[in-house]
């Protein structure tokens, strides 16, 4: 009984953080129309700021400065921020798609700095010695578990409430008459691209979070924390919850996490050993075909923005311009 | 309406379905004539003849073209129909040389060799350039290859889009002479124009439009002389009024 | 330094190829295809597959053409594989994106070619296995073009090079000697123009998923010729061909070719001062670069 509880809130707090990174890719992409191709270099860099500010001290690394738990956690989230502010500033200007392009850009350099600096980032042996937040206080593992949940929460729910009143504000809807056309925003007198920076800085932040708490959880970091799987386990999170509305992205982040690690027990159970080694293939496909099926069939989501007449950009394409093809 | 080579009637027409800019216009184009088509901004002249050409969704309403429907044609498929199109800006192609936006167009003709020199005679300038980047031409010779282009495959109608657009006073007669010029080798031009003046010097017929709708339409030499044009441009004559 | 140069040029050679159909999709269908270096493993992995089925039916072919490790059966193989890569394109436009771009955003169909190029990559791994593989057993032996500094060379490289610029150059040519070359150029500058100047536009597309499909397949086989193959082949090439089509300016074909080089280039001499991890990071600091510097890119036009 214990272990089944145990299991549930491990599988909780894994959603929940998740869950915290969908939601700052949905203020990114759901209210500013942002396209984040490295969701993971953000993640990543909230985890290792928080594990190289806050692990315990490492006579082979430079970092594990035993900072306390909040400022650790805060220097990953700041970190993040970085990073965002720097490919922001540079692409946000241009053509959609040169931040995807950049994004996903900054993720491959990441990974491969992070899993080669072996003096800052512990490289392929990546980092551990990280002092959980109350561990102390708790004793218990068990209870530890349910404790650090309630933390994950906490955050989730600071977060959700967070971006639900910035949605509801004159900045949510500015965020979002940005995204349907730009013209009109701009002859309001607002800048666009200032706003789109920081709607794609701050987002980035939360991600930022999240990589942080899952650094905490599990006082172990790698390179293969950094991997593309993650951004694309996001994304599909977003993708089936519904990008532009928060309830969407909590229940995209839950099922899709459930489906994962359901499609993992299943494999591991009923897949014969010499397959063993292509079940992640397997996964990664299911995930691939999760994203392009929900496109092709239900491109809005399962819990669809409820503020209708989005303009797509397919309508504003249709205008026979002398560039742009339908 | 014996005579008429090209038709248009009732058209809707608008880049986003529910969203048209023409509601209902009507057109008729006489043979070897110049047709001129002026009216206020906004008006929906240029969205016009470009669903005639079929860039723009058509929801309602039919063009024909020789009495054979054409509504809902693909524009490539037009020149072979014998209807070109001259738009107003980008009207060629800058990165490619004069002769090769020229083989272009001429790419399905069996005797385009043929055709390239009567082209060349027609504008000797362009033959001058023929192997240069047709950026690098001046304001009026750009207009000049336009109008090469659209000749190439011998139309039977031409519709143009503010020929005389970004030209001087000087060039923009010239081109809209050149255009009165083809009418008498047996081609029907259909134009619109912002300069009233110089269009209606070289037109036979005019049709005034605002709104999306037909407002007037009359012989050219006398449409001036009609109060109600001042109105319509004023913008204090309602729409759709007859 | 003049090895890590040499290696440069050939890698360079290799992913210009792939960036030459890339740059064409996303200037004229507007997407940044991320599913697109897939095809280099497709060609690659097909040619791999019908070598070894020419070999087999006529054992003569698979004989190799000294001093190459190439033999007759792979050449043929080179062209199914390229055949087979441009008709993919073509059917995943018409299954996926082409569907996407009627019913949802331009930006949907970017997160399909993420969704496209996952399952692509997995799929193959699934079907041909993690491990690497190479076309020949045979052990290609490198000359020694000079000793101090030392320099070597294998005549596979020498090949791949120079059937890499024949395909340049004859792209070259059907670009600037051919109507349908026009045709291309001309929606590439304008496609409303185009379709009014008598193009069909949807042929068009279907060409450029075709030649650019083809063109990347060659890439994947001229890389398994002189490297290993893996399915990670895709995933490897997608950021230095991004890079190449940013670098050249999008849309420009003589600016993927050029961007090909000097991301090439610049990842090899980058050898020479960084650990050979931190290679793939490279292109990467090129387009921060490019960015930084010229947005548009060498020859590019449209960056908004």
């Amino acid at each position: 009984m214990i272990g089944l509880i145990s299991y549930l809130a491990f599988f909780a707090t894994m959603a929940g953080i998740l869950a915290i990174a969908v939601l700052g890719l949905n203020l990114q992409w759901g209210y500013t129309g942002l396209f984040n191709g490295g969701v993971v270099a953000f993640f990543g860099a909230g985890a290792y700021g928080t594990m190289i500010l806050g692990a315990r001290p490492d006579p082979m690394l430079l970092g594990g400065f035993d900072l306390p738990w909040i400022v650790a956690f805060a220097g990953g989230i700041l970190l993040a921020g970085l990073v965002a502010w720097v490919v922001g500033a540079l692409t946000l200007r241009l053509r959609h798609d040169y931040l995807a392009i950049a994004t996903f850009g900054v993720a491959v350099a990441l990974e491969s700095v992070v899993r080669n600096a072996q003096w800052l980032t512990g490289g392929a042996r990546g980092m551990r010695g990280f002092p959980r937040p109350f561990e102390a206080a708790v004793g218990d593992t068990f209870l530890y578990g349910l404790v650090f949940l309630a933390l994950v929460m906490f955050v989730l729910a600071l977060v959700y409430v967070g971006l639900q009143r910035l949605v509801s504000a004159p900045y949510g809807r500015l965020l979002r008459a940005i995204r349907e056309d730009e013209e009109a925003a701009r002859s309001l007198g607002k800048n666009p691209a200032r706003l789109r920076l920081q709607a794609f800085v701050i987002g980035s932040m939360i991600m930022g979070a999240s990589g942080g708490l899952y650094v905490s959880y599990t006082a172990f970091i790698s390179p293969q924390d950094m991997a593309p799987i993650l951004t694309f386990q996001i994304w599909a999170m977003l993708i089936v919850g519904g990008a532009g509305n928060n309830r969407g992205a909590l229940l995209g982040a839950f099922l899709i996490w459930a489906v994962w690690t359901a499609s993992g027990f299943a494999l591991a159970r009923l897949a014969p050993t010499d397959w063993q080694l292509y079940s992640g293939s397997i996964q990664y496909i299911l995930i691939g075909a999760v994203i392009v099926a929900m496109l092709l069939w239900r491109p809005q989501g399962l819990l669809p923005e409820r503020l209708s007449i989005r303009h797509t950009e397919t309508a504003a394409s249709a205008r026979t311009t002398s560039k742009g093809v339908t | 309406m014996s005579g008429a080579v090209l038709s248009v009637r009732g058209l809707v027409a608008g880049y986003v379905r529910d969203l048209p800019i023409l509601h209902g216009v009507d057109l008729s184009v006489q043979r070897h004539s110049l047709t001129v088509i002026i009216g206020p901004n906004g008006a929906g002249k240029s969205t016009l003849i470009k669903a005639i050409a079929g860039l723009v969704p058509v929801s309602a309403g039919a063009v024909t073209l020789e009495g054979r429907a054409i509504t809902g044609i693909r524009p490539d498929q037009m020149a072979g129909l014998g209807l070109a199109y001259v738009p107003q800006t980008d009207n060629i192609f800058r990165h490619l040389t004069i002769a090769e936006n020229l083989a272009l167009v001429l790419r399905r003709q069996p005797d385009a060799a043929q055709r390239l020199d009567e082209l060349y005679t027609l504008f000797p300038p362009l033959a001058d350039k023929a192997r240069g980047k047709a950026g690098a031409l001046s304001g009026g010779q750009r207009q000049m290859l336009a109008v090469a282009m659209a000749l190439a495959c011998k139309p039977q109608v031409v519709l143009m889009d503010e020929p005389s657009a970004g030209l001087s006073p000087r060039i923009a007669a010239e081109v809209l002479d050149l255009a009165r010029g083809l009418t008498a080798k047996g081609v029907t031009i259909l134009l619109v124009e912002q300069n009233v003046k110089q269009a209606l010097r070289v037109a036979d017929h005019c049709y005034i439009l605002a709104e999306g709708r037909n407002q007037l339409d009359g012989a050219a030499a006398s449409i001036l002389q009609d109060p109600a044009v001042a109105e319509i441009y004023l913008g204090t004559r309602h729409a759709g009024a007859a | 330094m003049i090895q890590a140069l040499l290696d440069g040029i050939l890698t360079g050679a290799i992913i210009s190829l792939g960036a030459i159909g890339l740059t064409m999709v996303m200037h004229i269908l507007r997407f940044a295809n991320f599913a697109y270096a897939e095809t280099l493993a497709i060609g690659a992995y097909v040619a791999l597959v019908a070598d070894r089925l020419f070999s087999a039916l006529v054992p003569v072919f698979d004989a190799a053409l000294a001093p190459l490790t190439l033999s007759v059966s792979l050449l043929l193989a080179l062209v199914v594989a390229m055949a087979v890569a441009g008709a993919s394109a073509v059917v995943i436009d018409r299954l996926i994106f082409a569907r996407i771009r009627a019913r949802a955003d331009a930006l949907s169909m970017v997160f399909a070619s993420f969704g496209v190029a996952l399952i692509l990559r997995n799929v193959i791994s699934l079907i041909f296995g993690h491990h690497p593989q190479l076309y020949s057993q045979d052990i290609a032996m490198a000359r020694v073009l000079s000793l101090d500094p030392l320099i070597l060379i294998k005549p596979d490289q020498v090949f791949v090079l120079m059937a890499a610029l024949v395909l340049m150059a004859a792209f070259h040519l059907v670009l600037t000697r051919t109507t349908f070359g026009y045709a291309l150029r001309a929606v590439a500058e304008n496609p409303a123009l185009a379709q009014v100047s008598g193009v069909n536009l949807k042929r068009m597309i279907v060409a450029v998923w075709l030649i650019g499909g083809g063109l990347s397949a060659a890439a994947g086989v001229f890389y398994t010729l002189t490297n290993q193959l893996t399915p990670m082949l895709g995933h490897t090439f997608l950021l230095p061909v991004f890079a190449a089509t940013i670098v050249g300016g999008i849309g420009s074909v003589y600016g993927a070719v050029l961007g090909g080089f000097i991301v090439g280039i610049a990842s090899g001499l980058s050898l020479m001062v960084l650990p050979s991890g931190y290679t793939p990071a490279m292109p990467f600091l090129l387009i921060l670069a490019v960015l930084l510097i010229r947005p548009q890119g060498l020859f590019g036009e449209d960056v908004r």
